[in-house]
């Protein structure tokens, strides 16, 4: 499990990786501007199946309804005028299509049921029908009525006519008769008393009552048919009446059968247009009802049509407001859409931009150019240059393939380039080895020098060492020298019996005896001081040596040549020897030197602790008591020498570096920067192992750890 | 305004559209490839019938010349022909038809003056074309507000001036009596020989009236009688006139008698019968059996190519000259025959020359001829053509 997570993460290094990862980022970007069209293009459909179903039949069906309510209202008028029955069938054909448009219309109205409005659409529309077909029936009769009333009128046109032609030559014949006796062209006239009677001037009074009766009679009947007040009738059939009444009478009177007979037909007739069932004023009084009636419903229909229109043109509102919240929607989607479509397009476009230029551009490219550059720079033989093979992706592996082809191809080369190589390894090796040479003179310089440092320590505490016993020899030869010389004088002096003598020579014999011995006894260490100073500069192996006798005598050689050499050098030395420290395998002249050296420093450290804080304090009383210590162990078979002061110690930086050759803290003129240096050495070439403790102006610990008997391997090496 | 209202308004507007449609598509009508359409409103029935079967012979005498000789730019001319009676009414429903119905050209050759009157309105209104018709009242030469009627004849107030002239120069006589019918002919007439005396200082004796298409004319001849004036002017169709004229001479009233063009001579002379007295007629064309004019001798063969046995007249000859009018024209718009240019035509000054008569328009002149020619009946029942009234017509 742990293996399969650490592949994968190792993987996503691995170009391949990056680039799928890209494509799948990209192709979820596609997948998701997709679905978000999809999601769009839904939203935009079911908006639109909201407008196409809903809103839209809606708003077409109100339309619908107002064009139709408007055509229906239109063709009103054109029904009411129509002037022949064939016309109005033709204008009814047409509006019952119109009708049943409406009609169906006003169901899909209800079938889509708008709100609260459409039942009065739906009354109003009802109402606008039924006053149509209404309008129809009452236009068919009036049709019919005036159809009549065309006829009564050609009928009283005629009237007046046959009035004019047949009453008025009547007349005419009647008076000039009367006046002349005359009837024909040819036949003689009358006797006067016979043409000039009161008979023929009565008959001649009422042709002429007949004749104006009759006009006045027709002038009503013409009257009463552009007579559009119904209440108007009356009064003109009432006229009419008279005026037949005067026609009748004079007809009864004209006592003249040939002309009645003649003009009676006429006045039947006109009593026929007058009176008859269906007469003159009766057509027109019913036209007048009718037309009144029509102008009514025309004029209801026009209201209902302006309600209608009113109650539809809210519908279309409503529509249109559901159609616009729809288009709105819409258009929301719409925004939505290219919103996120132009987002994740601007995301795409800069992720592959990003791919393109930071991965592919920068990352592989480059890199691949670089190699590219690496595989010309070699195959002009630049081979020695090492191929960049950082990274973990495909580039590195050929870049890490391609260094080793490199090397392949520079050990190829080199393989060439042996022998000049060869040539030039051995003059450089001369050369080298005659550097190597120079610089071994110059360590042994710097090592004598080193050695001829310590020596000098050394021999100042030899000298030192040597400087007691010898003062003690001197001291004991002086008095011994002046023991003797009284000795001679007790010899000489005669004053003095022998038994003083006696005893005064056997007490100068005594005190000279023990001069003599403290002499040899002195002359004797001096002697061993030397002997030991002969055998340091000797050199020499391992050898079993008394370790604390080693580190006692030469803290004290360092300790003494610190005094010989510093002046105001103070320190309280001491030491707390085991026992049991025994005798280890050490070359004491080489562990000696690494004595010295340490407590040399612990004198160089403690002194200049002291100097220091009297600079600071200004004054000798500071208080400081410079001390070391000094101390061995047993430890199994390792024995542990520490050399511990309460010095200015050391800053961690400085400890670090205090085994380096050439590392001093010391002012350059005393020190080499060896001491420890050749220390550590040759603590190693015992086998053991110096520690370092040390507070930054508190102390200094040096612990020296040596096997009682160093590795066979190391004693071979000496 | 909303989609309701607006559905309105545009059903408005496309209907008032279908009405502009209608009223504009005037521009060729009753002009075909092939033909060029007439119409005719006249009496051919009634008391004034021979005048309009008189026009329409001449008409179709010209016409069917005009067709034989390939008609007017391969067009031939077509006359649809309506009977009115002499009636307004009538004259009003056959003009409506002709325009609306029969979609012709131009209307021609009315008959009478209260049929004009209410038919002009309507063909001024449809800017048809309404030429010569067969009456000289005053208000069909109103060049102002008339655009569409073309005149041929003299107007009734020259014949009446010619009447007047002869009888004052021919006869000294001033005292002038009227009978006439109780139309707007009748009172045209009656009030232009008011004017006509007014003119020479003199007034009118007496007037009969009688009414329109009867023979009632006893009355006003008994009228005419009890002033017993010198001459009277006879104002009617010829059938009232006769009866006028024989009953005058029955009662022994025995004026000079004169009437004008409109009384339609032929039938006048056949109602008349033998008379032992005269009765002169005003003209508005010469006489039709004229030897020394070459329009007559036309109209004689045009008129024997259609109807040898018709009898020649004043009428038909002015029929013949009307159709001559209208075809020189047509003949002048070339082959691009519209009203416009007929119209034009007809109130240009350049003079018609048809065959000896010169007809002569102005912009303010639609009357082509002012000739008046005097004619007098003889006891044989022949017009003659006179000079005065002095002139011997017996033979």
């Amino acid at each position: 499990m742990m293996a399969a997570m650490k592949k994968l993460l190792a993987a996503r290094h691995r170009i391949a990786t990056q680039l799928y990862a890209a494509l799948s980022f990209t192709g979820l970007v596609t997948v998701a501007a997709i679905l978000v069209a999809w999601q769009s293009f839904e939203q935009i459909d079911e908006t639109q199946k909201r407008v196409t179903e809903e809103s839209f039949p809606e708003l077409v069906s109100a339309f619908g309804i107002a064009q139709t309510t408007g055509s229906l209202v239109a063709a009103a008028p054109r029904l009411t005028s129509a002037s022949t029955l064939d016309e109005l069938e033709a204008v009814i054909m047409e509006v019952s299509g119109v009708k049943q448009v409406f009609e169906e219309q006003l169901g899909d109205l209800m079938q889509f049921g708008f709100g609260g409005g459409s039942g009065q659409v739906v009354e109003f529309s009802m109402e606008l029908i039924e006053n149509i077909g209404a309008i129809e029936a009452s236009m068919r009769e009036l049709l019919e009525l005036r159809a009549r009333s065309a006829e009564f009128r050609l009928q009283l046109a005629e009237m007046e006519k046959q009035v004019r032609m047949d009453l008025l030559p009547e007349v005419d014949n009647q008076f000039f008769y009367s006046v002349t006796g005359f009837t024909e062209l040819d036949s003689d006239p009358d006797p006067k008393d016979v043409h000039l009677s009161v008979l023929e001037i009565d008959r001649y009074r009422h042709l002429t009552n007949l004749e104006k009766g009759a006009n006045v009679a027709v002038q009503l009947l013409a009257t009463s048919v552009i007579i559009n007040d119904q209440a108007q009738l009356e009064p003109l059939r009432e006229q009419f009446e008279s005026a037949f009444d005067g026609i009748q009478s004079s007809l009864e009177r004209l006592n003249q059968p040939e002309v009645e007979s003649h003009v009676s037909p006429l006045f039947e007739k006109l009593a026929d247009l007058g009176f008859s069932p269906g007469n003159g004023f009766d057509i027109r009084y019913l036209e007048i009802e009718l037309e009144e009636q029509q102008r009514e419903l025309l004029q209801s229909n026009r209201s209902i049509a302006v309600e209608l229109v009113n109650d539809v043109e809210l519908l279309v509102g409503a529509s249109n407001e559901s159609v616009a919240e729809a288009s709105q929607a819409t258009e929301r989607a719409v925004q939505t859409t290219r919103t996120l479509l132009l987002a994740l397009g601007i995301g795409g476009l800069s992720g592959a931009l990003l791919i393109a230029w930071l991965f592919i551009g920068r990352f592989l490219l480059t890199r691949l150019e670089s190699l590219s550059i690496r595989m010309r720079g070699m195959a002009r033989g630049e081979l020695e240059e090492a191929v960049d093979v950082s990274g973990r992706d495909e580039i590195a592996e050929m870049a890490s393939a391609l260094e080793i082809f490199r090397r392949h191809a520079l050990q190829v080369q080199r393989l060439g380039l042996v022998e000049n190589l060869a040539n030039e390894l051995q003059e450089k090796n001369a050369a080298l080895e005659t550097v190597l040479e120079d610089l071994k003179k110059a360590q042994n310089q710097i090592v004598m020098r080193e050695k001829l440092a310590a020596l000098g320590e050394l021999t100042a505490g030899v000298a030192h060492e040597i400087k007691n016993p010898l003062n003690f020899v001197k001291n004991f030869s002086e008095a011994s020298r002046e023991l003797l010389e009284e000795l001679e004088e007790v010899a000489e002096d005669e004053t003095m019996d022998e038994e003083e003598r006696k005893e005064e020579i056997e007490s100068i014999h005594g005190l000279l005896n023990d001069n003599l011995k403290r002499i040899l006894e002195h002359s004797g260490r001096a002697n061993r001081i030397v002997h030991d100073m002969l055998r340091m500069g000797r050199g020499g192996g391992f050898q079993r040596t008394e370790i604390n006798t080693l580190v006692d005598e030469h803290a004290k050689l360092a300790y003494h040549g610190a005094r010989a050499t510093t002046d105001g050098f103070n320190l309280t030395l001491k030491s707390e020897f085991d026992e049991n420290a025994g005798k280890p395998e050490v070359i004491s002249q080489d562990l000696g030197r690494v004595i010295l050296n340490m407590v040399s420093n612990a004198c160089y450290a403690t002194h200049d602790k002291r100097l220091k804080l009297e600079e600071k304090m200004g004054s000798s009383q500071t208080g400081y008591s410079p001390e070391l210590k000094l101390g061995t162990k047993r430890e199994g078979d390792m024995i542990r020498i520490t050399i511990r002061d309460n010095g200015s110690g050391m800053p961690p930086e400085v400890k670090d570096k205090i085994f380096n050759p050439f590392f001093t803290t010391k002012p350059t003129d005393q020190g080499t920067g060896l001491g420890l240096s050749l220390s550590n050495d040759i603590i190693l070439q015992h086998g053991g192992s110096i520690a370092v403790e040390s507070k930054d102006g508190e102390f200094t610990e040096m612990i020296i750890m040596i096997p009682d008997s160093p590795p066979k391997e190391l004693q071979d090496a000496i | 305004m909303t989609a309701a209202k607006r559905v309105l308004a545009s059903a408005a507007l496309a209907s008032s559209a279908l009405s502009l449609g209608l009223s504009g598509a005037t521009a060729e009508t009753g002009v075909t490839d092939t033909e060029i359409v007439f119409g005719q409103s006249a009496a051919y029935s009634g008391p004034a019938g021979e005048l309009g079967k008189g026009m329409r012979l001449g008409l179709l005498a010209a016409f069917e010349e005009a067709n034989r000789a390939g008609g007017v730019n391969g067009r031939q001319i077509k006359l649809i022909q309506l009977d009115d009676g002499y009636e307004p009414d009538r004259s009003v429903e056959n003009t409506r038809f002709l325009i609306e119905s029969e979609e012709v050209f131009a209307l021609i050759g009315a008959v009478g003056t209260p049929t004009s009157r209410s038919a002009t309105p309507i063909a001024e209104e449809a800017g048809v074309p309404y030429v010569a018709p067969f009456t000289g009242a005053g208000f069909l030469r109103d060049h102002e507000t008339l655009s569409t009627v073309v005149n041929f004849r003299a107007s009734y107030q020259q014949e009446v001036d010619e009447i007047i002239d002869r009888l004052i120069e021919d006869r000294g006589i001033t005292r002038v009596g009227v009978l006439y019918q109780n139309d707007s002919f009748g009172r045209t007439v009656h009030s232009s020989t008011i004017k006509a005396l007014e003119n020479r200082g003199l007034e009118l004796v007496t007037d009969g009236v009688y009414p329109r298409n009867t023979t009632a004319v006893k009355t006003a001849v008994f009228d005419l009688q009890l002033r017993d004036p010198d001459a009277v002017i006879f104002v009617g169709a010829y059938e009232p006139v006769a009866t006028a004229v024989k009953w005058a001479s029955k009662i022994g009233f025995n004026p000079v008698f004169v009437t004008i063009s409109f009384v339609g001579s032929n039938a006048l002379a056949t109602e008349l019968g033998p008379l032992n007295t005269g009765v002169f007629v005003t003209q508005v064309v010469p006489h039709f059996d004229s030897t020394d004019l070459e329009a007559a001798r036309q109209y004689r063969n045009a008129l024997d190519e259609i109807q040898p046995e018709a009898p020649r007249g004043f009428v038909s000859f002015e029929g013949y000259m009307a159709g001559r009018m209208a075809i020189a024209a047509l003949e002048s718009c070339g082959s691009d025959i519209n009203r416009e240019c007929f119209l034009t035509r007809l109130r240009s000054a350049e003079p018609i020359q048809l065959g000896g008569m010169t007809l002569r328009f102005e912009s303010d002149d639609n009357q082509g001829s002012d000739e008046v020619f005097l004619t007098a009946i003889n006891s044989r029942g022949e017009f003659v053509p006179i000079r005065t009234l002095n002139d011997d017509f017996s033979k």
